[in-house]
């Protein structure tokens, strides 16, 4: 076989030269993500004056990177490819298991954080108990207040199982935005979902409101915080807890960047509030 | 009654027997498919009940309004650049990595009487070589595309990264598989001339085994392009860069008007790519190779791929080998999902091999439009006009099933149909009508002239030409081209399960999503068995299907 010699050479040069090209990166630059518990859209919008705030803050520059996948935000912490994340309380809790990730600070709504279950409006489902034998959806498989407490509750307070109790197997929508639009087509009759975007969405009209309806709201449980790689200096980590401690609702560029992650204010976080979580993804079998 | 009376007599009891088993045998086939659908649970009405039909409504209305704006036909456009450069890419590492593992895995011919045994531990080391190596080669292949994208998007993160590397993978597997079975196949005097002047390993495959199979190998990893880009548009949905991610975002978030520009762009881009393949098979291997070689630099400069974290990953293990006890309820579990992946497997062949039948003799120029006669009875205009239009509707409805990827269906079925059984065995019989089809048509178009142009010669019609001159020389292969598709039904589906259509695909999504290590560590295991044990069972079937020899290198380059 008779091949121009050069084209071939090139094949076997062209992954060494990527590689060279990778190790000259700059270092001086945060990267923040964020698990994608809504659509692109609606995050990119939550994300983008939160990056600004703190890029005025810490004096450097940040970058949010988008996943599409909580595991992805997980181990991209594990991996060392970004520095921050906002985290599930059941995704920190896998980062801390798996590679010793640490809290930083919570919104004050995510000390006692709910879920809520919604129905279709045709289902006939009025209370929690109706869903037996209906058809459900989660949100996220990784997801704490759209899975993991939702199924935990089913299970104590209405001893509903649910790999077994419902029409078929639970579906996982994905993302709590999701869930919403597929009880609102009737795809699936229940759903369980994160208060504060179900909130939100019933603040707006992304939705036809006559064909969802919620029909119980979960006792309280700790949530979403954002979480430190292991082995970041421990100057960084206190800079960037202050950049949000220091958030003021009374001033108006500060309230914009609360409102939008539906806060008043950020609070420090401990790791042993997640104690509970870890013992709950033990006891559903979740986290292994 | 004379004794030659009694034996044609008797013949003709036998042939009459031999009838009614092959019947019995189809009813038996059939009957297995039926029982298949019924123990998956799989409700095929769902496609056409309320649910369904609104469903299939809401995403015809959408893919009849397809999302032009100019923002979104850039992304659209930006991205499938980025599938198109993935597929190159992924098979330039596939042939690498498939050659390099090949020239291990080969048997050379040794000679009838070889002047000086190979010293014991040579060949020896040799043997376990090559076994290791075959071991390799398997494992690459059983696991699906999907498994090892997500996997990748792991250990180095989102982009079009870990797209590349599991088609490096899997089609590297495929390729070290049957270009070693290829060049173990080549005429084996030219190998033992070189043997026998003392040549050494890399002389007898630079010498004599290459120039034999160049031809073939090129053609195999062109076919391996085609498909790779298809499959570099879907493999997003997990986070490895291209359309992909577009392509599952709209599906969840039912923005069927974004799907069907997506889709539309799949279709467009994977049609004018067969029309450049088809243009680089008759062109010699240098212009593949050129081309391909400008492709993968474009790709390396333009895909952003931190290739150094490969090596240097902290990313937590997702493999682990400790604690790996057998646990009864977690195997239950997964023996019923291996069931319920191999009984969706069976159903969609079947289904899918009833209508290629149906539709792969329309397609066929000879049995629709032609003839098998040099001079063949004029027959009606309208009639012409007819088959004409037949023939180009069975062609488009191959065409179109092929190009369109497993997953990709099985997105737009869970969709329509719910998650399940039913949605991966839509997706895996649609598509593979398609395929089939193919194979089929090229099978019929091969067959001894002379049988069916003896039956047109005396007036038979198209359905009689066909049933009884073309399908007894062919039916046998159909039969081995369907088991084998079979084989590689049973990995598809392991695929789809992964996007919630069933199957083990499911359990390997969930044990990844939450990181349950010891369960995909299981489950990988597990699927290895299975791929091993469905192709050694499907080998040896066929080989008695078919008297013949009759090997996997003649199917492969449609596989």
């Amino acid at each position: 076989m008779t091949t121009a010699p050069l084209a071939r050479r090139a094949i076997l040069l062209s992954p060494l030269l990527a590689l060279a090209a990778q190790a000259v990166q700059a270092e001086d630059v945060i990267r923040v993500s964020g698990i994608p518990d809504e659509n692109p859209t609606e995050l990119a919008r939550k994300y983008q004056p939160l990056v600004e705030h703190l890029q005025k803050h810490l004096g450097v520059k940040v970058v949010y990177v988008p996943v599409i996948d909580y595991g992805a935000a997980v181990s991209a912490l594990g991996a060392g490819k970004i520095d921050f994340a906002w985290l599930g309380g059941f995704t920190f809790v896998q980062a801390k298991v798996m590679s010793g990730a640490k809290p930083v600070v919570m919104r004050d709504i995510d000390r006692e954080f709910h879920s809520v279950f919604i129905a279709n409006t045709a289902s006939g489902i009025n209370k929690p108990e109706d869903m037996r034998g209906k058809s459900f959806a989660f949100g996220a498989k990784s997801s704490t207040s759209g899975h993991l407490f939702p199924r935990y509750f089913l299970s104590t307070q209405f001893k509903i199982d649910a790999d077994k109790d419902f029409a078929g197997a639970p579906i996982y929508s994905g993302a709590h935005d999701a869930t919403v639009k597929m009880v609102e087509s009737g795809k699936v009759q229940s759903g369980a979902l994160n208060i504060e975007v179900w909130q939100r969405l019933m603040a707006g009209d992304k939705f036809d409101k006559s064909k969802v309806k919620a029909i119980w709201t979960t006792p309280a449980f700790v949530d979403y915080v954002w979480a430190a790689r292991k082995d970041l200096p421990a100057a960084t980590v206190q800079k960037f807890a202050q950049a949000f401690l220091s958030l003021d609702a009374s001033k108006p560029e500060d309230k914009a960047v609360l409102d939008l992650q539906g806060a008043k204010k950020f609070v420090p976080a401990n790791v042993e509030d997640f104690a509970v979580i870890e013992q709950v993804g033990r006891s559903t079998g979740l986290l292994k | 009654m004379s004794a030659s009376d009694r034996s044609a007599d008797q013949a003709w009891r036998a042939e009459r027997q031999a009838h009614w088993r092959q019947y019995a045998m189809w009813l038996l086939i059939g009957l297995s498919g039926w029982l298949c659908l019924a123990l998956t649970g799989a409700h095929p009405t769902k496609l056409f009940d309320q649910d369904g039909l609104r469903n299939a409504g809401d995403i015809l209305t959408g893919m009849a309004h397809p999302d032009v704006s100019r923002d979104f036909l850039a992304r659209v456009f930006e991205l499938s650049v980025e599938s198109l450069l993935i597929g190159i890419l992924g098979t330039v590492m596939a042939v690498l990595l498939g050659t390099s593992l090949a020239f291990f895995a080969i048997r050379v011919p040794d000679l009838p009487d070889p002047p000086r045994q190979a010293p014991t531990w040579v060949r020896h080391s040799l043997a376990l070589a090559r076994w290791l190596t075959r071991l390799v080669l398997s494992v690459l292949r059983a696991i699906p595309e999907i498994v090892w994208a997500y996997l990748f998007v792991r250990l180095i993160g989102l982009g079009p990264g870990a797209a590349v590397l599991a088609i490096g993978l899997t089609v590297g597997g495929n390729i070290g598989k049957l270009y070693a079975e290829l060049a173990e196949a080549v005429e084996p005097r030219t190998v033992q001339a070189l043997r026998a002047a003392g040549a050494s390993r890399w002389a007898i495959f630079l010498h004599a085994v290459l120039p034999q199979v160049s031809r073939q190998w090129t053609g195999y990893a062109l076919f391996c392009l085609e498909c790779n880009i298809r499959i570099g548009t879907i493999l997003g949905v997990v986070g490895a860069g291209g359309l992909g991610s577009e392509i599952g975002l709209s599906l969840r978030y039912f923005q069927y008007d974004k799907l069907a520009t997506t889709l539309l762009a799949v279709l467009a881009f994977v049609v004018a790519l067969e029309l450049v393949s088809a243009q680089l098979r008759q062109r010699r291997a240098r212009w593949s190779l050129g081309l391909a070689a400008m492709g993968s630099a474009w790709a390396l400069h333009q895909l952003d791929i931190p290739w150094a974290d490969l090596l240097s990953s902290q990313a937590p293990p997702l493999l682990t080998f400790d604690k790996l006890v057998v646990d009864v309820p977690f195997m239950q579990a997964v023996a019923a999902q291996i069931g319920e992946t191999l009984m969706m497997a069976w159903v969609a062949t079947l289904v899918s091999a009833g209508l290629a039948f149906v539709l792969a003799p329309i397609a066929a120029s000879h049995l629709m439009t032609g003839s098998y006669l040099s001079d063949p009875p004029r027959t009606g205009a309208l009639s012409r006009v007819w088959r004409q239009v037949l023939k180009w509707v069975s062609r488009a409805a191959l065409q179109g099933t092929r190009v369109v990827p497993e997953l990709t269906l099985a997105l737009v079925f869970v969709v329509w149909v719910g998650g399940g059984p039913l949605a991966g065995i839509m997706a895996i019989a649609v598509h593979n009508i398609g395929v089939m089809g193919r194979l089929f048509a090229d099978v019929f178009e091969e067959v001894e002239a002379g049988p069916p142009a003896v039956l047109q010669a005396q007036g038979a019609g198209t359905l009689a030409t066909f049933l009884f001159g073309v399908l007894p020389q062919v039916k046998a292969r159909l039969a081995a081209f369907t088991l084998y598709r079979f084989e590689v039904n049973v990995r598809a589906t392991a695929m789809v399960g992964f996007v919630g259509a069933g199957g083990i695909g499911d359990a390997l999504n969930t044990a990844i999503s939450l990181f349950h290590m010891r369960d995909l560590t299981l489950l990988l295991l597990t699927m290895l068995t299975l791929v091993a044990v469905v192709d050694a069972l499907g080998d040896k079937v066929r080989a008695r299907i078919l008297s013949a020899p009759f090997s996997k290198p003649l199917l492969a380059p449609y596989a």
